[in-house]
């Protein structure tokens, strides 16, 4: 299936005109997505942390660890979040979720008071830990990780499938460009030969066959127009 | 189209009356669940031959020889009584569900005993996180009446505000056997203690009383390690020995259940850390020293010496307690019949390798045997016609009782206690069976 001449650059331009849209899409979408999720995935945390901090002041307060345990359990089952911990007014960790105990790591800074911790725990991975204080810190404070991991793995995954669907696209839309022009170029071939066949005095290759030639002088557009002033010109009209 | 308007109605006067006859039919028992719930909410059926109390346990995953000896000790008490014709000619039975202590799987069976057995009382439930999660649903149905009767657990959710009020208890709590481990230990010098426990809502509660039993003395939980719920014996807990072996401890306290408890001594043990182990009730003494004597069998190591035991109930060996007497005796005569049926046992069908081979006799055992007398005690004196309704002024107008354990128990009065029993016992392994560790030997444990 050979396409003009004539067609091929445009037909180049055509592929690196849908190359570029795919390109910058998906560049907007990873980045839009991996903000977005990022984002959402902080949020959630935010307010896991902080509903865990707002509606356990009783347990909290009255020491009821086996109760706050029960909660900070049902938390940790949420894919995204790791491990949650609570520290009382005192500093104490008075429940977490973690196995075989709280890593060193943490140990070293849960008392520094900040809003986010960015962590590398060893043989766990990276960590977002995000921090709410009960009764406005006065009583304590909820950490909840993130695993930033399965975060990124998630944004991977949304990108994937995005960038999956849009080479499908570009695909598919040079497949019908390359068809598309081929059908705009095979009458141009047919009039190119037919011209080359009645007029030139040397012997062309392929002589076009009587019915694609009728075919083409019974056109009504250009092509048809061009063919008959060929005719004309090479003096065949009777 | 007058025609096809006839065969409409004449449809739809068929749909009516299928419908209308379909609601006959299943509406019977609506009706009559609807009757119980809406007039006589909290009564069994007077003309109802039992008394059904719903027990949500572990029978078939990691803690499920705590489970069956509990029920196998409750059984042993109520076949007797039933064979005699059971309380004011009704038997008591007990109506099981497994939640391979699994909170969600308790939530289930607990909604499964309340609305569909409509049973009198919930009973001798096993765990914490599986009690944890039950009790807001009994709080949810205080209009029914429903009461969570002698758990298989020493934590305070069902002993402090909000829940206390849904609950009685016959055993002592698990602060107060973390306070006497903690005096004791202290008392011989070893106050750097650490604690080894099961991540979820019973460790933390066994971690909460050790803080507070340590507090009183002015100290702090020298460390800790954790272990995930269901960890079985043949896990390494090389992990939680390192922890160990860093801190150094005097002394380190378990909260666990036997497989894990078993497996972290034997680690310790065979990493060298020999400072003394205590375990409380909760964790199954029986079942654990059947791991580790089977192990020493194995390695030819000591696991078994300075390790001692709490428990909430009197020697299963100490003939001079009527109560243990008759428990001894149901426990021979009816061995193979108080086991729970196999549907319970082997959900997933029989296989040879997770048999169960029952304890002749055991702290558990002995515990499920004092419940299920105890709730007797209570169901003779609420008369012929029991209702749910006066199930908390009756056991609250006990008073002193006793149930032939050799100490005072009591219900009631001017605290309107809830729970029967303080007292909390100490055991040590001698010959492969425990055996009571009295005061004073505890000096031998002391650190120069």
């Amino acid at each position: 299936m050979r396409i003009a001449r004539f067609y091929q650059k445009t037909l180049f331009g055509v592929f690196a005109m849908i190359g570029l849209i795919v390109a910058f899409t998906s560049a907007l979408y990873v980045y839009t997505v991996d903000r977005q999720l990022t984002g959402d995935f902080l949020k959630n945390s935010r307010a896991i942390a902080r509903s865990i901090a707002d509606s356990n002041v009783d347990l909290i307060v009255h020491r009821n660890y086996s109760a706050l345990q029960s909660i900070i359990d049902q938390f940790v089952e949420i894919s995204s979040i790791s491990y949650v911990f609570v520290v009382d007014e005192k500093g104490v960790i008075i429940a977490h979720t973690f196995v075989p105990g709280v890593p060193d790591e943490i140990l070293a800074d849960y008392k520094d008071g900040k809003d986010v911790y960015d962590r590398t725990l060893a043989g766990l991975g990276n960590f977002s830990e995000v921090t709410a204080g009960i009764l406005a810190g006065k009583a304590g404070h909820v950490h909840v990780g993130m695993d930033n991991d399965y975060i990124a793995l998630q944004v991977q995954t949304a990108i994937g499938k995005e960038v999956y669907l849009l080479s499908i696209i570009l695909i598919v839309s040079v497949l019908a460009s390359y068809g598309l022009m081929y059908l705009v170029s095979r009458p141009l071939d047919h009039l190119r030969s037919y011209a080359w066949h009645s007029l030139s005095s040397e012997q062309h290759a392929s002589p076009p066959d009587s019915s694609q030639v009728k075919r083409l002088l019974e056109r009504t557009d250009e092509v048809g127009e061009l063919g008959r002033i060929i005719r004309w010109a090479s003096g065949r009209e009777s | 189209m007058e025609e096809e308007a006839q065969t409409w109605l004449r449809s739809r006067r068929m749909l009516t009356l299928a419908l209308l006859l379909a609601a006959a039919l299943l509406g019977d028992s609506t009706l009559a669940k609807d009757k119980t719930a809406g007039t006589d909410a909290d009564r069994q059926d007077a003309s109802q031959s039992e008394i059904r109390l719903g027990m949500s346990a572990d029978f078939s995953a990691s803690a499920r020889a705590l489970s069956i000896e509990l029920y196998r000790g409750a059984m042993a008490y109520l076949l007797p009584l039933n064979n005699a014709g059971g309380v004011n000619g009704r038997r008591v039975v007990i109506k099981a569900y497994d939640d391979q202590y699994e909170p969600d799987l308790a939530i289930r069976n607990t909604l499964k005993l309340m609305d569909e057995d409509d049973v009198f009382a919930l009973f001798s439930y096993v765990g914490t996180p599986t009690m944890n999660r039950a009790l807001p649903l009994l709080q949810m149905h205080h209009d029914r009446h429903f009461l969570l009767l002698f758990p298989f657990t020493g934590a305070d959710t069902n002993r402090i505000s909000p829940y206390d009020q849904l609950s009685f208890n016959l055993r002592a709590s698990y602060d107060q056997e973390m306070k006497g481990l903690v005096d004791h230990f202290v008392a011989v010098n070893r106050t750097r203690i650490a604690v080894f426990y099961q991540a979820d809502a019973y460790g933390r509660a066994g971690w909460g009383g050790l803080r507070e039993a340590l507090d009183e003395h002015g100290l702090e939980i020298a460390g800790e390690a954790t272990y995930r719920r269901g960890s079985p014996f043949d896990q390494s807990y090389d992990r939680q020995v390192a922890i160990m072996q860093r801190l150094q401890p005097d002394a380190v306290v378990c909260v666990g259940t036997y497989p894990a408890c078993a497996g972290f001594i034997r680690d310790m043990r065979d990493r060298d850390v020999d400072c003394p182990v205590a375990t409380i009730s909760f964790v199954g003494g029986g079942a654990m020293l059947k791991l580790l004597s089977a192990a020493e069998q194995e390695s030819n190591k000591d696991y078994t010496s300075r390790l001692v035991s709490s428990q909430v109930v009197p020697s299963y060996n100490d003939d001079s307690l009527p109560a243990v007497r008759d428990y001894r005796e149901a426990m021979d005569r009816y061995r193979d019949a108080i086991m729970p049926p196999d549907s319970l046992l082997h959900p997933h069908g029989k296989a040879a390798e997770r048999e169960y081979a029952p304890l002749p006799y055991g702290f558990i055992s002995l515990e499920g045997y004092l419940n299920a007398k105890l709730f007797t005690a209570i169901l003779q004196r609420m008369g012929a016609d029991p209702r749910r309704a006066d199930l908390v002024a009756t056991v609250l107008a006990m008073g002193d009782f006793d149930l032939g354990m050799g100490q005072p128990l009591s219900f009631g009065g001017d605290t309107a206690r809830r729970q029967a029993s303080d007292q909390v016992y100490y055991t040590v392994v001698r010959d492969g069976r425990f055996v009571p560790f009295r005061d004073g030997e505890w000096e031998a444990w002391a650190k120069r």
